[in-house]
């Protein structure tokens, strides 16, 4: 028997070329060595993969070793057909065919699958990252899409969104994303909500959203013209105004002093600049402006001009800022040498209770016969001579000792027994007779088995009623009888006549006008330290007392915190020369030098910096200070000192 | 003579000067110029409350970054046209790099080291992880083009591919003689040898997986064992190791003068994203 063994190549361009073998054997070997009667030159056939025995009308092929091929894609190790049966089978990448012709088994090789190309394809994508996962386009698109939906599209959809239809919890998100930075301590409870201040997309934030709360903070002054105070910008500050008007940050807003977003700087401008940009030569731009210039605390700053009192008076007094210190201070001289007594006196024997007000001057002011250059100062309408109450070796020095350290005082009279702090230590409760003067200064005039009888103090017509009431009682008792020793006999009623009793009740009102002019004349309680309005005629008892105005602050305009200054060796005389103070028109309020001592500007090397708002603040607190809105007026018609408009007109 | 001196012209500007030096290191001059100026502004402006953003020093850095943002960006558009001279690509490359990385002083200054969880600082942050891709960039185009045109040995891509095809063919010539143990051997090294692949992988510089190098170790460790002639083949798969490693080097190149071109590019599209919304909200709340 034979086979033929035929090997079919299919070109490229479709046509096939056959090379036919024939094989005189029964048995056949079939594998990749090229001994191998059927030669399959594939790696993945083995070098003797098979062997193809023929036996009479079939054949049966058996598989070396380990190997397998497939038949009808079932791997097999033997397989059995008969001759002309159509039978195939694949070795590898080759089919073979078995078919018969004149009773000889033929085998048609052919490679089914192509030899794998041996290729690594296109070196772009071999080479370059553009086939990896990685993308540029996409990731593009992805990451800024993303970003606007998140941080555009999210914050200005729930704002523009009415505030009901968002939940709160989501506005905050919303609005955290856009916060540029925290807000200051007390505006922090608004950072949940922009809306609160930024009422308007593209409209910077208005007047009238601050004045909203902040209703009763009065304007510093008439807003146009603080505009006109303005020191007249050089051309690059020029050029930004008008960005900033372009870009509708008018100026004059709240906002563009309190700025916020700085966390706690800015909110309240503490730079000097922030005054001094108005404050700065400003007199020559409003002539008719009431203050003095001042750049810098150190360098160029007014003298004090204290507030004094010019008219006492205990409902409407009278005040004003007539002088200042230095021309206090020149009156305050003139007076001491108008003085003529002129030490304190030693004893209380000789203490000048009903001289002229110790000294022979008349009361500032008031003052019948003090020139009028020593006139300046402060008209309290009270005659305290501070000399005479810290003198240390004199009369009241012996009445502090007499009354000794029980009742607080030491070897003399110092500030404190008399001037007492606030709770916050920043100034002083106001001095009154009932705390501070009357342990020396007594009132009373009777003692009753040990209980008191004292006058009321600033009431004159209840002193003068009281005093009438007293000595006529005692005078009447007196000399109607009804006393203890003197008592009736039984029946001897009405034996006294109608005649003595009118002759009592007369010397009783004579003694009692006696004792009540004592008090108000000369040498009499009230004359030592009040100006007394005697009584129009002889006979009347109508005396005054001129009322008394303490002025609680010198320096209403300016804040100065005395318990700040408790350090070092600084006592109060290291500012108030009290002590020699001879009456109570001087001003003790020191002169700016004393402060410039140890104050400078903001700038200031050698000295604490001090800027304008350590002692003074910006919005007016007076009565007289323009109100942010017009008195009454509601909230809607609040007036704002910049219009505002959005930032596309 | 005209002719002529076009001649020289382009002879000229064919020497190469890097995109560093370029004109003399003109936009190097610029960018810190710009930096001194804003950091000499930003010293003696001393603004109430403090510096950030708002204060007119502020807005002016910022819009002079935002400028220069959109513009940076442009060069993407740019680099499709390229044309000689002073404006030349490789001009616009190098006023790319110094003026984009001048905005590291400039935009820092317009933030008043203001910093936190928000939108302003979220464009800060993007533009700086732009600049610091970039720096990557500068640094692997300044020196990688030399390493991959000396591993290149003057061979195109394509050619680097047909060699290692050529060698694969004379594997599956030269194994076939070979007993089936081996034969599959060399067959999974001609099926399974893999250039290119994940990112990881081309930038690893050794592989051990690879087929061709495994199947060069099981054979040589068969070798001692007797059996098959296994020297012809050692020898194509040495050569084809060879071959490989330097195809891997250019993979793990490339993919070095890339990748951060995938970090670079989207995230500069997050960064004007990220501008625009932190523009829009300074405006919106103004």
């Amino acid at each position: 028997m034979t086979a033929t063994i035929r090997t079919i190549t299919r070109r490229a361009n479709g046509r096939e070329t056959t090379r036919t073998v024939e094989v005189p054997r029964n048995l056949l070997t079939i594998g990749r060595d090229t001994t191998c009667d059927v030669h399959l030159p594939d790696l993945r056939v083995a070098l003797k993969h098979a062997r193809l025995t023929i036996t009479d009308g079939a054949f049966f092929i058996e598989a070396e070793g380990d190997n397998e091929f497939k038949v009808n894609g079932r791997s097999v190790r033997k397989f059995e057909a008969r001759l002309g049966a159509g039978a195939q089978a694949q070795f590898g990448p080759y089919t073979l065919k078995f078919t018969e012709a004149a009773g000889r088994l033929v085998i048609d090789v052919e490679r089914v699958q192509q030899a794998t190309p041996v290729t690594h394809g296109d070196p772009e994508k071999v080479f370059s990252l553009k086939k990896t996962w990685l993308s540029k386009r996409g990731a593009s698109w992805a990451f800024s899409l993303l970003i606007g939906a998140i941080f555009l599209a999210f914050p200005i959809a729930t704002y523009a969104l009415r505030k009901e239809a968002v939940p709160e919890a989501v506005r905050t998100q919303a609005g955290q994303l856009w916060l540029s930075g925290e807000l200051s301590g007390p505006h922090r409870m608004l950072a949940r909500d922009c809306a609160a201040c930024h009422d308007a997309a593209f409209v910077s934030v208005r007047d009238e959203t601050c004045i909203a709360c902040h209703e009763d903070t009065n304007h510093h002054a008439d807003s146009a013209r603080m505009i006109e105070a303005r020191i007249l910008p050089n051309y690059p500050q020029r050029g930004l105004r008008v960005v900033a008007e372009t870009f509708n940050k008018p100026a004059g807003r709240c906002a563009e002093c309190h700025m916020e977003h700085n966390g706690a700087d800015g909110i309240a401008p503490a730079s000097e600049r922030s005054c001094t940009n108005c404050h700065d030569g400003m007199t020559k731009r409003l002539p008719d402006a009431q203050v003095a210039d001042a750049s810098d605390f150190g360098r160029d700053h007014p003298e004090f001009r204290p507030t004094v009192v010019a008219i006492a008076d205990l409902e409407t007094p009278k005040l004003t800022r007539a002088w200042t210190v230095p021309e206090l201070e020149r009156a305050r001289a003139e007076r001491e040498a108008l003085i003529k007594t002129a030490p304190a006196p030693t004893t209380c024997d000789g203490f000048a209770i009903g001289q002229p007000n110790f000294r022979g001057l008349p009361h500032a002011g008031r003052g019948a016969g003090l020139p009028e250059s020593a006139r300046a100062g402060d008209d309290s309408g009270l005659v305290f001579p501070h000399d005479v109450h810290l003198a240390e070796n004199a009369c009241v020095a012996a009445i502090a000792q007499d009354l000794g350290p029980k009742a607080g005082y030491g070897d003399h009279l110092v500030c404190k027994d008399c001037h007492t702090p606030n709770e916050d230590g920043e100034g002083f409760q106001q001095v009154s007779m009932e705390k501070n003067c009357s342990t020396c200064h007594s009132l009373v005039f009777d003692n009753v088995g040990g209980f008191e009888r004292e006058l009321r103090h600033g009431r004159t017509n209840d002193v003068i009623a009281t005093l009438l009431d007293f000595y006529q009682a005692r005078v009447v008792g007196a000399a109607v009888g009804d006393g203890g020793e003197d008592r009736r006999r039984p029946g001897a009623i009405g034996q006294r006549s109608a005649g003595l009793r009118e002759a009592a009740f007369a010397q009783a009102g004579g003694r009692a006008g006696a004792r009540v002019r004592a008090i108000f004349a000369q040498g009499g309680a009230c004359y030592g330290c009040h100006v007394v309005e005697p009584p129009p005629t002889p006979q009347s008892l109508a005396f005054k007392v001129a009322p008394v105005t303490l002025q609680d602050t010198f320096l209403p305009k300016g804040v100065f915190d005395h318990s700040a200054h408790q350090i070092g060796d600084l006592s109060c005389d290291s500012c108030h020369e009290a002590k020699t103070s001879r009456t109570s028109a001087d001003v003790l309020v020191p002169p700016i030098a004393n402060c410039q001592d140890c104050h400078g500007g903001e700038h200031a090397m050698a000295q604490v910096q001090s800027t304008c708002v350590m002692c003074h603040g910006f919005h007016a607190e007076t009565a007289d200070a323009v109100p942010m809105k017009p008195a009454g007026a509601p909230a809607k018609e609040a007036r704002h000192f910049a219009p505002a408009r959005s930032l596309f007109r | 003579m005209a002719r002529g001196n076009t001649l020289t012209d382009r002879r000229s500007g064919a020497t190469h000067e890097s995109f560093l030096r370029h004109q003399n290191y003109l936009y190097l001059k610029l960018a810190v110029a710009l930096c001194l100026v804003s950091t000499v502004a930003y010293i003696f402006f001393s603004p109430v409350p403090r510096h950030n953003g708002g204060t007119w020093l502020g807005y002016t850095l910022g819009t002079i970054s935002a400028v220069l943002i959109v513009w940076l960006t442009a060069l993407g558009m740019r680099k499709r046209a390229i044309t000689p001279g002073k404006w030349s690509l490789k001009g616009w490359t190098s006023a790319h790099i110094y003026l984009g990385l001048s905005l590291v002083v400039v935009a820092t200054l317009h933030t008043g080291f203001q910093f936190g969880l928000n939108v302003h600082t979220l464009a800060y942050v993007l533009m700086m992880i732009v600049i610091v891709s970039g720096v990557f960039g500068i640094f692997f185009y300044a020196t990688i083009p030399q390493r991959m045109s000396d591993n290149r040995a003057e061979k195109s891509t394509a050619q680097m591919l047909e060699e290692i095809a050529a060698l694969d063919n004379d594997l599956r010539e030269a194994a076939q003689p070979l007993a089936s143990e081996n034969a599959i051997v060399v067959q999974r090294a001609i099926d399974n040898t893999k250039l290119g692949g994940g990112v990881l992988e081309r930038l690893r510089s050794n592989h051990p997986k690879c087929a061709t190098l495994q199947a060069m170790n099981e054979l040589k460790a068969r070798r001692k064992s007797g059996g098959d002639d296994l020297g012809p083949i050692l020898s194509v798969l040495e050569r084809k190791g060879v071959l490989l490693e330097r195809a891997r080097r250019h993979v793990r190149y490339r993919a070095l003068l890339e990748l951060w071109l995938y970090i670079h590019v989207p995230i500069t599209f997050a960064l004007l994203a990220a501008l625009i919304a932190h523009i829009v909200s300074v405006f919106y709340f103004w």
